[in-house]
């Protein structure tokens, strides 16, 4: 298992309460598996998870992306800037 | 000779200054300049809105506002392009953004303007939180949660 750190922001933050969730992930790490150990590390997200996107060095990634464990990695809440 | 694209593109945490990125867009090959400003706006319905703030992942969203600046020039055949996002704090009346571009005929300006600003609407990571006169707070999200005190 492959420990990761993922950024949070915004209502993410919020239900978190904190800047970063910890989770455990096996390899290879799949986009689609970072959103279901979030769950697990941190269920207060849950209600948010459906609608957010995951960024992997600061670009969009679809679920079935391959994540390199080094990778800067952020749970994305639908957003609203302008 | 056409001068060459000019892109300004900034994050800032405090008070834009629309005088200085007036000239941002000048060019003695352009015909049109076109701006928007988008300011923070005191009712939503029957909410009074007091303060909105915004929080970005800074340098995720400063990567995709370049990336919307350069599609458009591709897109619209724009000549200079600006786009400022403030951060923090934005009181009623005040420009959270300012999107600016110049051509060399209006209706690519025209053009440009709501598709730079929905597009950054869809995809930058940015947030606004609104906090209302009555102390409630909302991060403006589908998936929010009511409004708490």
């Amino acid at each position: 298992m492959i420990k990761l750190k993922i950024q949070m922001f915004a209502g993410a933050k919020q239900l978190a309460g904190k800047d970063v969730v910890e989770i455990e992930v096996r390899e290879p790490i799949q986009a689609r598996a970072i959103f279901d150990a979030l769950q697990m590390a941190s269920p207060e997200l849950s209600p948010l998870i459906p609608s957010c996107r995951l960024a992997v060095d600061n670009r969009y990634v679809i679920d079935q992306a391959i994540i390199d464990e080094d990778s800067t990695i952020a749970l994305i809440p639908p957003v609203s800037g302008g | 000779m056409p001068s060459p694209h000019r892109i300004y593109t900034e994050l800032v945490d405090t008070p834009i200054d629309m005088l200085s990125l007036a000239e941002k867009t000048g060019d003695p090959d352009v015909g049109a300049h076109a701006w928007f400003i988008g300011v923070t706006r005191r009712t939503t319905g029957e909410q009074i809105t007091q303060t909105l703030d915004y929080e970005a992942h800074r340098p995720m969203a400063i990567e995709q506002i370049k990336q919307i600046a350069f599609h458009a020039i591709e897109k619209f055949s724009l000549a200079h392009v600006v786009i400022v996002h403030r951060l923090g704090s934005v009181p009623i009346g005040e420009a959270s953004i300012v999107v600016g571009c110049s051509s060399a005929h209006r209706v690519d300006s025209f053009a440009a303007l709501p598709w730079m600003m929905d597009t950054l609407k869809q995809d930058v990571a940015i947030w606004k939180r609104e906090t209302y006169a009555n102390g409630q707070q909302q991060w403006v999200h589908p998936a929010s949660e009511p409004p708490e005190a």
